[in-house]
């Protein structure tokens, strides 16, 4: 466990302890919902094998999956933005995430509703 | 943004913060194993489909299972270095937390080879 801290690191002054592990929470609930998405993708998978022809079910489940994967690697980018502009005294970053994920899990709720009424 | 200087301040909840940050761990931890149940699962099932013979997806399923409970132990270390390290209030190392990301991708991996070979 003793990685080289990056170079930012060094930037700037120390924020207050409680921003920063309000920024390492954030940093888990990001990580948490990346999980989740996993969690759903390999669920949908297996629990309910009719809800679409087998490519279909198999490519919907691997896209989610993938999106739980950049979702954490998001999650690390974010907080070490957000660190880097409280080192930095800056404003924190425009959180864009909160859209692009807003319209994913819309996206995922949607499509599984006309899944779940085809298959009736 | 700004920490407030006024005295009071700097003892406010010098306790919370730490405990929060160390639950908000453990909830992380807990929600990985909803993933390895399914990938074991998986894997399992397919161990018994094969009646003894080891198949090719029951290879790389016990492949992916491995790598799930790889994940979970890296992640379970993670929680556990935290824990101890939050009694002197530090700020996470950068590395810890990519350790963790790093933990979720090999998870991500996992997953995406039981969509894959799952049934």
């Amino acid at each position: 466990m003793k990685l080289r801290e990056p170079q930012w690191r060094r930037e700037g002054e120390m924020p207050d302890y409680r921003f920063s592990m309000a920024n390492e929470r954030t940093f888990l609930a990001w990580i948490r919902t990346a999980m989740a998405i996993l969690a759903g993708a390999i669920a949908v998978d297996q629990l309910t094998p009719q809800i679409a022809p087998a490519p279909v079910r198999i490519v919907l489940c691997l896209v989610l999956a993938v999106i739980g994967a950049l979702l954490a690697v998001e999650a690390y980018r974010r907080w070490s933005l957000q660190e880097q502009a409280m080192r930095n005294k800056r404003e924190l970053p425009h959180a864009w995430l909160l859209v692009a994920m807003t319209v994913v899990v819309a996206a995922a709720g949607a499509v599984v509703a006309v899944l779940i009424l085809l298959v009736r | 943004m700004t920490p407030r200087q006024d005295g009071g301040d700097e003892t406010r909840d010098p306790g919370l913060q730490p405990e929060r940050t160390s639950l908000a761990w453990r909830r992380t931890l807990l929600a990985l194993l909803v993933s390895d149940f399914f990938i074991w699962r998986s894997w399992i099932a397919s161990l018994a489909r094969h009646a003894g013979r080891i198949e090719g997806s029951a290879l790389g399923l016990g492949i992916a299972a491995a790598v799930a409970a790889a994940a979970t132990t890296v992640l379970a270390g993670c929680v556990l270095y935290r824990s101890w390290a939050l009694r002197s209030t530090t700020a996470a190392p950068a590395s810890l937390l990519m350790t963790t990301t790093t933990s979720i991708i090999a998870l991500a991996g996992a997953t995406v080879i039981a969509i894959m070979l799952g049934r």
